[in-house]
């Protein structure tokens, strides 16, 4: 189902639905340090927590 | 006096994204803040993320989500690394091996009542605190009412409300209204009824939109 907005921001941004929570790939302290060389994972797996 | 910019968000007590998505929310609103005499008018509203999970499970997290959801302890305990790690970042302190895994449609009345009664957000913010920081137990009536009392809400009322499911029909409403919406992941904010916001985005989105919708109105 479209949404009735217009939606605003980075889509990949993390949120909790039914299945589960999306958790990024790398720890943030690692993803940090990988920005540096332009590799910094985006990845996110579709993972269970919380829910 | 300027009309306020209302603000929907709806998420669930037991959605670690949904805190830390609060805190940067909040740190959006107060940039916009620092340049706007308008005002941010906020309303919580219910999704529930696990309406099968029993109010008294016995376990810790790793328990929950290792028979639960079938995954490999040394996974889970990774994931939770990382996202208590995220929440620092933001300065929350999420303790996951103290948190008490519940059903939260409870809690959800509780924050109706809450609004009834003028005090959602202090209760929210309590709320997500009491799961993600303190381990206490957000699933019961007795645990809530206490809770609710910090706030200053009357715990006799807010007991017998609840008791009663007074507002279980205005849980089941908003849930409506996110499945009529299209709404499948939460945090979820709607920006002055118009645009919305999916996730625990930087605080920079959240100042942008007020902005752009401030804007659109002295235009």
């Amino acid at each position: 189902m479209s949404s009735p907005f217009t939606l605003i921001g980075d889509p990949s941004a993390e949120a909790c639905g039914p299945d589960g929570c999306a958790i990024p790939a790398e720890h943030p302290a690692r993803a940090q340090a990988a920005e540096s060389d332009a590799t910094a994972p985006t990845t996110e797996s579709a993972a269970s927590l919380a829910d | 006096m300027t009309e306020p910019i209302k603000v929907d968000i709806w998420s669930d007590i037991a959605c670690p994204w949904c805190f830390i998505g609060k805190r940067k929310f909040e740190a959006g609103v107060a940039a916009f803040a620092a340049g706007s005499d308008t005002p941010v008018e906020v309303e919580y509203h219910s999704f529930e993320l696990a309406p099968d999970t029993p109010v008294d499970f016995e376990g810790s997290e790793l328990d929950f989500l290792v028979s639960h959801k079938g995954m490999p302890a040394e996974q889970i305990t990774e994931m939770l690394g990382r996202v208590t790690g995220i929440a620092a970042q933001s300065g929350l302190e999420f303790n996951f091996d103290k948190l008490r895994h519940t059903n939260t449609v409870l809690a959800h009345q509780a924050l109706h009542f809450a609004k009834a009664h003028g005090k959602q957000r202090e209760l929210a913010e309590v709320l997500f605190r009491a799961y993600f920081t303190d381990g206490k137990h957000v699933g019961n009536i007795a645990d809530l009412a206490e809770l609710g009392a910090t706030v200053g809400l009357d715990a006799a009322e807010l007991t017998a409300a609840l008791e009663a499911d007074r507002y279980l029909a205005d849980v089941r409403a908003d849930q409506a209204q996110a499945q009529g919406y299209g709404i499948q992941g939460v945090p979820f904010f709607v920006i002055d009824g118009k645009y919305g916001v999916s996730g625990a985005q930087e605080a920079q989105a959240f100042e942008q939109v007020l902005t752009q919708v401030s804007a659109e109105r002295g235009a």
